[in-house]
């Protein structure tokens, strides 16, 4: 059946309503990406220049444009600046960025999946595993420098996917995948990994304060290797729920109908499932556990920029990044030479800000 | 003609579906050719929206094959099946903060591409089936501040944006007034006749299915009981036996197909029984 008679050519010459128009050449969504990534930009450069030495943004533009070898500037600064901006803050600006991304970015898949405004990054499992896995690393009688730069991220990373795997496992039906099993599964396993690290804690002596501090997040032992280590698995994840947006658009109408709309569901699911996981995984492993942004990010992608999956997906990955570069920043100079955990300004910073938006909200968000 | 002279699209071929002792479907088979409008009809828990649910390839049959152009429909996948047949459920589950665009828009999934970018024409597609259905002027609306009968348009009009040869509407007119009823399933007969859309609405209502199609399904307790034109479907004795209930059937004064009138307890009393 062809539907296109006297009408098509009306249709592709005449111009449409605004949705229409939007969703044809989706200018408007592509705009609020651009805003978003100069956000970003402007979030690393503040962020570079705040700190125990404070380098003017000038000075700073300066040091990265020689350093990239575009333009040959005569050094004005003294050698110090450029330690500190190459060596500990540019990593961590990276980490936090990427960190931040991941969360974002697997915040607004599983919202999606789950079709559910309350899900996040942690919801089954993810972020108990990585605890737990960092627990034992950190009570493990090796130095504490071998755990914590080597140790603490793998185990993390280990500890993150074997609980969505165990979840996923217990949830799969030959070859379907029923989420509410999977969410009922992803919640069981979780809280039987973060009891068994409770019950580590309380059992534990001098360790307790290291594993608090893991367990609340925090950029402190950033360095270039940790960045690069976690750059892959963040890109590759996030390229792919790129991909599928689209594929969560067709959920929001249920499985049932998606498949009806062509849709190959389980297939959708596996990925979805796989990547958010790995993204989160990967981000845990180097951060720790830092709540409130895969949660409250795509909700602010969403009230920017409508429930299109094609516009949520890339504005919570890099307003994600940007959020948590600016709440590293606080973190690091609010009570400063003290630092704070990242994940406790998150929350601080996060939530009024969320709840203000809700107060100003004219439509249904989810 | 026979019917069976022309190539089957659609061959149901002893049916199974469910479980216990009494399934949802039980041997239940036919044929439907390319153009026909088969009504399905029967009382609640008949098994109307199950067989809605085998044919569009969403339901795991316990026994029997149903299959679609020649293709046993349990093997084919989602994207094939989808791009020729399309289904309008009796329950849309819709996401309430979208565009009712963006909803029709849907409709083109099976014809996307791996990015599943929309071209010039899917747009022109989507646009040219919200015209048809009398819902482009919600274009810019969300779907939560629609009616039932606005969001059930929306959503045949996203079956049509799918571009399907066959169409499987269940229940397409419950949320809608006489007018929209009307206006729907003019629109679904149209396609049929212009473009040789082959169609099977499940209905509720006795009275417009003898009005619309040449052939209904009468189904009870997951059984075919009758399968042939509404006059031969329509009798007195299988409509008060399906549905329990006392009835006369007349005839429609302009068009003379069968009209169902359900009979008053008292009055059934007074005519002797």
């Amino acid at each position: 059946m062809k539907l296109l008679t006297r009408t098509e050519r009306a249709a592709t010459t005449g111009r449409g309503t605004s949705v229409a128009e939007r969703q044809r050449a989706p200018a408007g969504s592509g705009r609020l990406v651009v805003v978003s990534m100069i956000v970003l930009g402007v979030a690393a450069l503040v962020a570079a220049s705040q700190g125990s030495v404070a380098i003017p943004i000038t000075t700073l533009i300066q040091i990265l444009i020689s350093k990239l070898g575009i333009v040959q500037v005569e050094p004005s600064w003294p050698q110090s600046y450029e330690t500190i901006l190459l060596a500990i803050r540019l990593p961590r600006i990276l980490l936090a960025g990427l960190v931040g991304a991941a969360l974002g970015a697997a915040g607004a898949a599983y919202q999606g999946l789950f079709r559910n405004p309350l899900a996040d990054p942690y919801l089954i499992g993810v972020a108990s595993g990585a605890g737990l896995g960092a627990t034992i690393a950190l009570l493990l009688p090796v130095t504490a420098l071998v755990s914590s730069v080597a140790l603490v991220p793998l185990m993390a990373f280990v500890g993150a996917l074997s609980t969505v795997t165990i979840a996923y496992g217990v949830a799969r039906i030959g070859r379907t995948l029923p989420i509410p099993t999977l969410l009922l599964a992803g919640i069981a396993i979780a809280s039987l990994a973060s009891s068994t690290t409770s019950f580590l804690m309380a059992m534990s002596g001098e360790e307790l304060r290291a594993i608090f501090a893991w367990l609340m997040g925090s950029f402190a032992l950033s360095s270039w290797q940790r960045a690069l280590g976690a750059l892959p698995y963040v890109a590759v994840s996030c390229a792919v729920l790129l991909i599928m947006a689209r594929s969560l658009n067709v959920l929001q109408v249920g499985e049932e109908e998606a498949r009806q709309l062509g849709l190959n569901t389980e297939r959708t699911k596996l990925i979805l499932v796989i990547f958010s996981s790995l993204a989160t995984a990967a981000a845990v492993s180097v951060s720790g556990l830092i709540g409130f942004v895969g949660l409250v990010v795509p909700h602010v992608a969403r009230l920017l920029g409508g429930p299109d999956y094609r516009t949520v997906l890339p504005v919570s990955a890099v307003l994600g990044g940007a959020f948590l570069i600016c709440a590293d920043t606080l973190a690091r100079t609010l009570l400063s030479p003290v630092e704070m955990p990242v994940g406790i300004v998150t929350a601080f910073t996060g939530a009024p800000f969320f709840l203000f938006l809700l107060r100003q909200r004219k439509q249904e968000l989810f | 003609m026979s019917p069976y002279a022309l190539r089957a699209l659609v061959e149901a071929r002893s049916l199974w579906a469910g479980y216990g002792s009494r399934p949802a479907l039980q041997d239940v088979s036919f044929t439907v050719v390319p153009g026909e409008v088969v009504g399905i009809i029967g009382p609640n828990g008949s098994g109307k929206s199950t067989l809605v649910r085998a044919l569009s390839g969403v339901l795991t049959l316990q026994q029997g094959a149903a299959s679609f152009d020649g293709q046993n429909i349990a093997r084919m996948s989602a994207l094939n099946l989808a791009k020729r047949v399309a289904v309008v459920p009796q329950t849309p589950l819709l996401p309430e903060s979208f565009f009712a665009y963006q909803v029709a828009l849907l409709g083109r999934t099976p014809h996307l591409g791996f990015l599943g970018r929309e071209s010039e024409r899917d747009h022109a597609v989507t646009r040219s089936s919200m015209e048809m259905t009398d819902t482009w002027a919600l274009a810019d609306r969300r779907i939560c501040e629609l009616s039932g009968g606005e969001r059930q348009r929306v959503v045949v009009a996203r079956a049509l944006t799918q571009e399907p040869e066959l169409l499987l509407l269940d229940e397409p007119t419950a949320h809608l007034d006489i007018g929209h009823q009307a206006a729907i399933l003019d629109l679904v007969m149209g396609l049929v006749r212009e473009r040789g859309l082959t169609v099977m609405i499940v209905f509720h209502d006795l009275n417009l299915s003898a009005q619309y199609c040449q052939r209904l399904l009468m189904l009870s307790e997951g059984q075919l009981l009758a399968d042939g034109p509404p006059e031969d479907v329509l009798t007195i004795e299988q409509v008060s036996r399906v549905y329990g209930v006392q009835a006369v059937v007349t005839t429609h004064p302009s068009n003379g197909a069968p009209v169902v009138l359900p009979v008053r307890e008292p009055e059934a009393a007074r005519n002797g029984r």
